[in-house]
């Protein structure tokens, strides 16, 4: 295994709360929410897991072989893969072939459909294959007719609202300490809402 | 379409300032030696970074040395040792210098084409020898010219998006040439082809006064509109460009120079577009 110290990008010296630090900025920076319908996904996923080995790695060490404590769980990825394959979905197959990043395929699929039968969800996708695919305006334009046609769905919504944030200037990326403390503040929020989700 | 992807000093520290000027040195003097003294005024800040990227991606250990400008030789400062990353970059800058001066022709009026004509003409040795090292990259290259022109020249003006994929691509290639392992290649893709679309909006939200005055294309003034909601269009598209950018560099597995690429990507390019928007007269000076 890689030194884990070298995957948190400190010392061994570190102190306690440095390592925490360390961990939570990374996990900051790698959550799945900040990569969810992103092509690139897997590997944000997959580096995630390995800052969460490395953390474990580290808290074993540090007691002595305990149990690696309840701190990290928080952040442990697995309900937040987003999931195409729901079955009441019409667009079935065409989600699986965005799952496969099959984006020229999805793609042909959903302009062959009739224009009176472009819906919602047909916004929703026709949005997510354009973000994939780099097209970040377009998408935009397809996320927000999709709202418009559906305002309830919190899949549309949320997905709209990240690259709204993001049109605004907001990447999750500080620059300053004020935007810092709104990255905090909204990751805590983020983070109460995961709680409560996953406790009812 | 050059100088949108550059640092931002006030946020660097001394040493990664000396790191990230030394690259920029050490590729003017590989410029020079391979290419002849004048290549050196092709010398910009994207190719800068993509030295530094390669570097930063590969096994090998760059070296600094102290040298005597080549430009101001009363002027000393650290230099980074030629190697196989910064010969690539002088490289691609000279294939899209070839392509950009034949943009010029086809673009200017009698006598600025002459003047780009002799300029192609004293290149097209150099070029030869380059095209020939990169095949894939310079067929790229020459496609995505091509496109360029047939949708700048259509008569309804195509959405943003597909404006940019021409850039966009040669970016990808450029970035995808860095090679590496499946996971990195498919990483460095992305991320080409998200900065190919930041340096085509930034270098037309750059220009769109100057090309309202002359009648040139401009992707900005097709939608056409107020001053005012034409800048917040442009800036809000930046910003969805950018922060998917810092996104995708995030997920590189890094050798070196970590704290420098992440300051051009997430603080250089945002600086950029915030001087970038405002009208010409109301710049500050850039940096050095």
């Amino acid at each position: 295994m890689t030194d884990p110290y070298k995957v948190l990008g400190i010392s061994p010296g570190a102190s306690d709360d440095e390592v925490k630090e360390a961990y939570r900025r990374l996990a900051r920076k790698y959550h799945p929410d900040n990569y969810v319908n992103n092509p690139l996904s897997d590997l944000a996923t997959e580096k995630m897991k390995e800052i969460n080995e490395a953390y474990d790695e580290i808290q074993r060490q540090r007691k002595g072989g305990g149990s690696a404590g309840g701190y990290r769980q928080s952040y442990s990825s697995g309900g937040y893969q987003q999931s195409y394959s729901s079955g009441s979905s019409q667009f079935a197959d065409i989600r699986r072939l965005i799952n496969l990043n099959r984006l020229g395929d999805a793609e042909e699929l959903l302009d062959g459909i009739a224009a009176g039968q472009r819906n919602a969800e047909w916004n929703y996708l026709k949005g997510i294959v354009n973000y994939r695919k780099g097209w970040l305006d377009n998408a935009v334009t397809y996320l927000s007719n999709a709202c418009n046609m559906e305002p309830g769905n919190m899949e549309y919504r949320s997905t709209l609202n990240r690259l709204l944030q993001q049109q605004n200037g907001y990447t999750g990326q500080s620059a300053g300490s004020s935007v810092c403390e709104v990255c905090a503040s909204l990751y805590c929020a983020n983070l109460c809402c995961n709680c409560m989700g996953g406790g009812c | 379409m050059f100088g949108y992807v550059k640092a931002c000093p006030p946020q660097l520290r001394l040493c990664e300032w000396e790191a990230y000027r030394g690259v920029y040195c050490g590729l003017c003097r590989t410029l020079g030696r391979r290419f002849g003294p004048f290549a050196r005024l092709t010398l910009s800040y994207e190719f800068t970074f993509l030295a530094m990227l390669s570097m930063a991606l590969g096994e090998e250990t760059p070296a600094f040395r102290r040298r005597r400008c080549g430009v101001n030789p009363l002027h000393r400062c650290q230099h980074c040792e030629e190697n196989a990353s910064l010969q690539m970059s002088c490289d691609i800058a000279v294939l899209t210098l070839w392509y950009k001066v034949e943009d010029n022709i086809a673009d200017s009026g009698f006598l600025a084409r002459c003047g780009w004509r002799l300029l192609r003409g004293l290149m097209r040795r150099q070029y030869r020898r380059t095209a020939a090292a990169y095949p894939a990259l310079d067929a790229v290259f020459a496609d995505q010219m091509l496109r360029q022109r047939r949708l700048e020249q259509q008569e309804t003006a195509p959405p943003l998006d597909e404006l940019c994929e021409p850039t966009a691509c040669m970016m990808q290639a450029m970035l995808g040439s860095l090679g590496g392992e499946a996971a990195q290649q498919r990483i460095l893709e992305r991320l080409g082809y998200l900065l190919g679309r930041y340096i085509y909006m930034a270098d037309a939200l750059d220009d769109w006064e100057k090309d309202r005055k002359s009648g040139s294309f401009n992707p900005f003034l097709q939608a056409g509109g107020e001053a005012e909601a034409l800048r917040r269009r442009a800036k809000e598209s930046l910003n969805l460009t950018i922060g998917e950018i810092g996104a995708t560099f995030d997920l590189l597995t890094l050798q070196r120079f970590q704290p420098v690429l992440e300051n051009i990507i997430h603080l250089g390019l945002s600086a950029t577009v915030e001087e970038i928007q405002l009208p010409p007269k109301q710049r500050r000076k850039r940096y050095p």
